[in-house]
């Protein structure tokens, strides 16, 4: 393939996945409706599925998937808040929908609401659905995200740039040699394990990329989210749901009006949020999801009700 | 250093780039203000005159100035003297007035996010018009991790103000194919360019035009924008699809400066007719960016779509 072939054929490839639906890899060949769970032996033997996928999202029920394959009501013009977020907030392996931030926040102060959020999204990709939200749905009045400190948005071209652990040979049906997706970058790159001295073609970008990558391209989209949100009288809040060191946390405060720290928040201020926290307390999986890895019902009321004292509407 | 210590001095890096006049690298360590003393050694060979005082090329921004205009060196006007660019020749024919963020080296992304910085500072222009470069990726240049061997970052490392850090664009080779640039294997610090496929640059360019894109639908501003680069007609057809702020140029423009008898409007046909007489109307005085013609030729293609606009 010369370069000019190679070229059109990504720019087509962008084309067609230029619509929210498209841009949500649980739409994608390979995927499946989240509602169906899987069973080890099912796993095993359905092609095209990511290791993600098998282990985060296919093994658990998930209800409160709206048609466009997104976690929550359906998404419409008029909807007053737009929840970003990746899998924490998306709510991998916690079956009810009701439990996650965006809806408990919803239950308080009665808004209506859309979730954008999608396992395994970075800040980058989460900032590029919102941005396709309000060219389909038009703007929300409040923006909050809850996002993942580390990660970059990038695509899989097959021959040249990999994360090894996506397997993407799912997705290759439909695109071939090209997926996007976001890897997980290391916090520690000196740790031999995760930096090589030595790649080899098609190189890992786990391999390769330091932290500083992600970094970089997160203030970058979050200052471009800021000031569409400024320009368009949008009340944008937003934190990391990872710690990113006190020091960070401050520079973090010092450099954008919306963000607060949500880092080792543990009291709920709110009478309302602490009679909810009590209600849910002896509920399964309120301390941890049912996965062992993602938010509990109790962090979701923390970050609902640290949401509603920094919206302070 | 640990990550926490790696995380805060980096986002204390980027605090203190906040504003238009810090994400100017010709306004660094290692450069003069002037256009001069830009990593890449080539800049400090010639005088560029009509610096403003954020260290961009032309008239000081104005929250008032009607047109923004985006672009890199070939923007910028590098080698030229004077400001004889498409952004001068455009403006003087539509008495509008403007500012030029575009900077030697930059890619669609650092253009869009300077053009984001330019409107939380000066607010909105009315119109946005961009000759952008293709395949360029902007990313911070970590000296023990990725870097980009060619930018001979030294100059910025000696005077210590930004150790190891620096942000930067990196052009990437059109042919990964060739294995002259794209080599099987690939030593730490890693060389970006050795295995960034073009494709990455060209899924970045397409993000930060369709958030540019929205943006200005949103705040009533009238973008438009092309590739100063060659893009075959598959691709050109593609970008007609996906983007209505896109337009693109007659093909043989992009390897020859057309008769000059085919210039659509009456005033860029005299002001040709004037600079062809004169140096570097074929190409600048570095051999490798604009001419003055070609800038002349941009200037009345840019004219003719917004003619009936403005």
């Amino acid at each position: 393939m010369n370069t000019g072939e190679r070229i059109s054929n990504f720019q087509s490839i962008i084309n067609n996945n230029q619509t929210l639906k498209r841009l949500n890899h649980l739409n994608k060949p390979g995927s499946f409706p989240c509602e169906t769970i899987m069973t080890d032996e099912r796993l095993q033997k359905t092609p095209g599925l990511s290791l993600s996928e098998r282990g985060m999202v296919a093994k658990y029920e998930h209800n409160g998937i709206n048609s466009f394959g997104y976690r929550g009501p359906e998404f419409k013009n008029g909807n007053q808040i737009l929840a970003l977020g990746c899998s924490q907030t998306w709510g991998v392996s916690t079956k009810e929908e009701k439990f996650l931030w965006p809806s408990i926040l919803n239950e308080k102060i009665n808004f209506t609401y859309s979730n954008l959020s999608v396992p395994g999204n970075s800040v980058q990709s989460q900032i590029i659905k919102a941005f396709q939200y309000f060219k389909e749905f038009g703007n929300p009045e409040i923006i909050i995200g809850v996002f993942p400190f580390a990660r970059f948005e990038f695509p899989y071209i097959s021959d040249k740039i990999i994360f090894k652990t996506l397997q993407p040979e799912v997705y290759l049906s439909e695109n071939p040699n090209v997926y996007f997706g976001d890897i997980y970058i290391p916090y520690d790159l000196n740790k031999d394990s995760k930096k090589n001295t030595f790649t080899k073609t098609p190189h890992d970008m786990n391999e390769i990329f330091s932290i500083e990558v992600a970094l970089y391209y997160n203030n970058v989209f979050i200052s471009i989210l800021e000031q569409y949100c400024k320009s368009n009288n949008i009340k944008f809040i937003w934190t990391f749901w990872e710690p990113a060191g006190p020091k960070a946390d401050q520079l973090l405060i010092e450099r954008y009006s919306g963000y607060f720290s949500s880092n080792n928040k543990q009291i709920v201020k709110n009478e309302y949020f602490q009679i909810l926290s009590k209600e849910y307390e002896s509920v399964d999986h309120f301390g941890m999801a049912p996965d062992g890895s993602h938010f509990g019902i109790k962090k979701h009321i923390i970050m609902a009700d640290e949401i509603y004292y920094n919206l302070n509407i | 250093m640990n990550t926490g210590e790696r995380i805060a001095n980096f986002q204390n890096l980027i605090n203190k780039r906040k504003k238009l006049k810090d994400l100017n690298h010709l306004n660094r360590v290692g450069g003069d203000g002037a256009g001069q003393g830009y990593l890449v050694p080539a800049p400090v060979d010639y005088k560029h005159k009509r610096i403003n005082s954020l260290g961009y090329r032309g008239p000081e921004f104005s929250s008032s100035n009607d047109f923004l205009f985006l672009g890199c060196s070939q923007t910028w006007g590098y080698s030229f003297e004077q400001e004889e660019v498409w952004p001068k020749f455009l403006s003087d024919k539509i008495e509008k007035t403007y500012s030029n963020i575009s900077a030697p080296g930059d890619s669609v992304q650092s253009q869009v996010a300077k053009a984001f910085s330019y409107f939380k500072e000066f607010g909105h222009p009315k119109y946005v018009i961009g000759i952008l470069p293709f395949a360029r990726f902007e990313f911070p240049y970590i000296s023990d991790t990725v870097v980009f061997k060619s930018l001979q970052p030294k100059p910025v490392f000696d005077k210590n103000e930004i150790p190891k850090v620096y942000f930067a664009d990196i052009y990437i080779e059109y042919d990964l194919n060739n294995t002259k640039f794209a080599p099987s294997f690939s030593k730490t610090p890693h060389d970006v360019r050795e295995f960034f496929p073009i494709e990455l640059a060209l899924y970045y360019n397409n993000i930060f035009i369709s958030i540019l894109e929205q943006y200005c639908e949103s705040n009533n501003i009238k973008l438009l924008w092309s590739f100063w680069e060659a893009v075959d007609p598959v691709t050109d057809n593609l970008l007609k699809e996906k983007y209505k702020s896109y337009f693109s140029f007659p093909l043989e423009m992009h390897n020859q400066i057309p008769d000059i008898q085919t210039l659509k409007d009456e005033y860029f046909k005299v002001l040709a007719s004037k600079y062809k007489m004169q140096d570097h109307f074929r190409v600048a005085p570095d051999a490798c960016h604009f001419g003055t013609g070609k800038h002349i030729f941009i200037a009345d293609e840019i004219y003719n779509i917004i003619k009936d606009q403005i």
